[in-house]
């Protein structure tokens, strides 16, 4: 059995320690400027990596993480399995917690309005991004074997709305309540759902091990399992919640069962062929749908998982790929082109045939193309399954923080006109 | 004027024609019984409906029934007609410009009931006009002493608080709870990560205080509202469920909500929302407010 040993240990912890301080003095420093904590946790990691502290003071960098620094060396050095886990499961948690925001019912009441917009906003964003890829493959280093693939995951990343950023924008703006913002939370909540059941099927189209499962397996078992889990599965949740919330000590219990759940969800869609974050992101949907979830255990729910286990991941990000060295500025524009065209204007077609007026349509196409932590989570994932290389997976990064900084300027001066 | 106008046209109150759906259940005295009280108090003509063919002694027996509450014949009409219970109940209504549909119901439906729907539940999910849901319709009725409602965000929801008032002052009720049932899907993520705990709690003052005020504004206008005791409540959570859960907790005799938006289906009842909640199991009896045209 491997074991961390007495120095792995201590290189480990320290790791962990700088990670989660840095990723923290930059959220804070991020929030004065009122932009999401997770740039500024990004940003932390692009210090502590390769493009900054391994630049200009190597031996601090190869002494904290020795794991990045010598990645040839990494069989060797148990840390490396440690911290893997570590950032797995912040994924898996991050997956489970935005699977939370997903409400269903939400989406049912809206109706006719919010799903013309979800399927005109992931309609003609994967088609431009397909399109897009297969016009200049050579941009995203895609080879000819390849390149449907990564076309159609570039297009599910235009087509994802940052559920999260956009509702602060929406509650700051008070749009929240109106027609606009309940179409726009509405629709970005069912392509959350959309776009994760789509990349899911892209990685087990990509997968080439040996325990491959075949692709209508794949999609029976999607469809099976997440039937199961929103209606059956979510009606138990929310029907043991009473009685787990007053018996069990508070909120400890529920905490300990949710993320128990969460885990042994993603387990069975990773045994059956699936990747693990979708069976968490499915799992965490049955568990925020249920209205007998209390406000202060869902917000615990995220707190702990933001404030804790999101910063490992996103500063992560920032360790193992170097921003300089990747920086694309033609790649990045003509992926920052593609999405700006595409969603505003497929989000703005989908909310008129659904019935709204011009100039709210429009607003409501600006705010849909707004991109967040979904988008870099797909591109990591997609990254570490060899499907895009570290220069797209930085263009990526940028999209979603110039839509960041841009939506809600761009909102303003759409509603105010 | 035509019928369709002639119901657009109409407030949901005051009661002037109250309708009840009659079968020979055990419980179809006590029913009548609830209905033929809220006919006496709000002087409405009261519309005894039974699908399917009445024999001589089933309408001896109504009538016998409806005589015990002291309605005198003038003021009752036993109608019965053929056809499927549902939209032959609705159609019904919709002919005789009905105000208010007494309907008696199961408190808790087993989980088949639930998604193949009963008749009271299914009329409830798609009427056009106001429902009353009696889960325990009693052989002596009781006035509406506690009133709740609920007050959501919608164009709705004035119409209902002053249907509220209406049936609060005739009743004679002694007080009146006005809950704003809040709903912000989002808010636990969109501040978990950057936000004190100072400024979540300003921002949900900041949003009682709205509710408040714009439920103020509501009563402003609705004549009626100061003679009763009214007290304001801003609850958070899934409208349907927040308000069942208070309902329960204060045990008031009416709960006053408003109508759906559009017919529910089956969709809803496996994504419950608003009022699916509240049918799932009936906190107390239920008047379900159609604004009709309004």
């Amino acid at each position: 059995m491997v074991k961390l040993g007495h120095h792995d240990m201590i290189v480990f912890l320290m790791s962990l320690g700088a990670i989660l301080i840095f990723a923290r003095l930059f959220a804070e420093l991020f929030k004065q400027f009122k932009l999401p904590s997770v740039l500024g946790e990004i940003v932390a990691g692009v210090l502590l990596g390769p493009s900054v502290l391994g630049f200009f003071w190597p031996e601090s960098f190869e002494y904290l993480f020795p794991y990045i620094a010598h990645p040839e060396f990494t069989s060797t050095i148990p840390v490396q399995y440690a911290m893997d886990a570590m950032i797995n499961i912040s994924v898996i948690m991050l997956l489970f917690v935005a699977g939370m925001e997903v409400q269903l019912p939400l989406v049912i009441e809206q109706g006719k309005v919010a799903l013309s917009t979800t399927f005109f906003s992931m309609l003609i964003p994967i088609a431009v991004g397909y399109l897009g890829v297969q016009l200049v493959p050579d941009l995203f280093l895609a080879s000819n074997e390849d390149v449907s693939i990564v076309g159609f995951f570039i297009g599910v990343v235009l087509s994802i709305t940052a559920l999260p950023v956009i509702a602060r924008i929406l509650m700051d703006m008070k749009l929240f309540k109106t027609r606009i913002g309940m179409t726009i939370i509405a629709s970005a909540m069912l392509i959350d759902l959309l776009g994760w059941l789509i990349f899911s099927v892209i990685l087990s189209m990509i997968d080439e091990s040996e325990s491959r499962m075949s692709l209508s397996y794949t999609l029976i078992s999607i469809v099976l399992f997440g039937g199961f889990m929103l209606t059956i599965g979510s009606r138990l949740i929310d029907k043991s919640l009473p009685w787990v919330q007053t018996k069990f000590s508070w909120p400890g219990g529920v905490l300990t069962l949710s993320l128990g759940i969460c885990f042994l969800g993603a387990a069975f869609t990773e045994s059956i062929g699936i990747h693990s974050i979708l069976g968490a992101f499915i799992v965490g949907i049955a568990f925020g749908d249920s209205a007998n979830l209390r406000d202060r255990t869902r917000e615990i729910i995220h707190q702990f998982v933001t404030n804790v286990f999101a910063p490992i991941f996103f500063v992560s990000i920032g360790l193992y790929v170097n921003f300089v060295d990747n920086f694309n500025p033609y790649l990045i524009a003509f992926l920052l082109i593609l999405a700006y065209s595409s969603k505003i204007l497929g989000a703005h077609v989908g909310a008129r045939i659904g019935g709204l007026k011009k100039r709210d349509a429009w607003a409501v196409g600006v705010a849909m193309n707004t991109h967040g932590v979904l988008e870099i989570i797909l591109g990591s994932l997609a990254m570490a399954a060899g499907l895009i290389n570290e220069e797209v997976f930085v263009a990526i990064v940028v999209l979603v923080v110039v839509s960041i900084i841009t939506s809600a300027p761009m909102l303003k001066r759409i509603v105010n006109k | 004027m035509n019928l369709a106008k002639q119901l657009k046209d109409r407030l949901p109150y005051p009661f002037e024609i109250i309708a009840v759906a009659v079968t020979f259940s055990p419980r179809y005295k006590a029913v009548i019984r609830e209905a033929a009280r809220l006919s006496r108090l709000y002087r409405a003509k009261l519309l005894l409906i039974y699908v399917g063919e009445l024999t001589h002694e089933e309408k001896a027996k109504l009538e016998r029934c409806v005589d015990a509450c002291h309605i005198k014949s003038k003021y009752y009409q036993i109608v019965d007609v053929q056809g499927d219970v549902v939209s032959t109940i609705m159609r019904v209504c919709k002919e005789h410009v009905v105000d208010l549909l007494v309907l008696g119901a199961l408190k808790k439906e087993t989980v088949l009931q639930h998604y193949v729907g009963t008749i009271a539940r299914k009329i409830s999910r798609t009427a056009k006009c106001s429902i009353l849901l009696i889960p325990d319709p009693k052989e002596r009725p009781l006035t509406f002493d506690r009133v709740v409602v609920s007050a959501v965000d919608s164009a709705k929801t004035p119409l209902t608080i002053a249907s509220a008032i209406y049936v609060a002052n005739m009743e004679d009720a002694q007080e009146l709870f006005i809950v704003n049932e809040e709903y912000i899907p989002m808010f636990e993520s969109a501040y978990a990560d950057s936000s004190t705990d100072e400024e979540i709690e300003s921002r949900k003052s900041d949003f009682i205080k709205e509710c408040k005020t714009k439920v103020s504004a509501i009563l402003d206008d609705i004549p009626g509202a100061s003679s009763i005791t009214i007290k304001q409540r801003v609850i958070f959570g899934k409208p349907g469920h927040s308000i069942q859960v208070f309902a329960k907790s204060k045990n008031p005799d009416l709960l006053l909500v408003n109508s759906p938006k559009k017919s529910l289906g089956i969709l809803d009842r496996l994504f419950p929302h608003d009022l699916e909640y509240l049918l799932e199991d009936l906190p107390c009896n239920l008047l379900i407010v159609h604004s009709r045209g309004f």
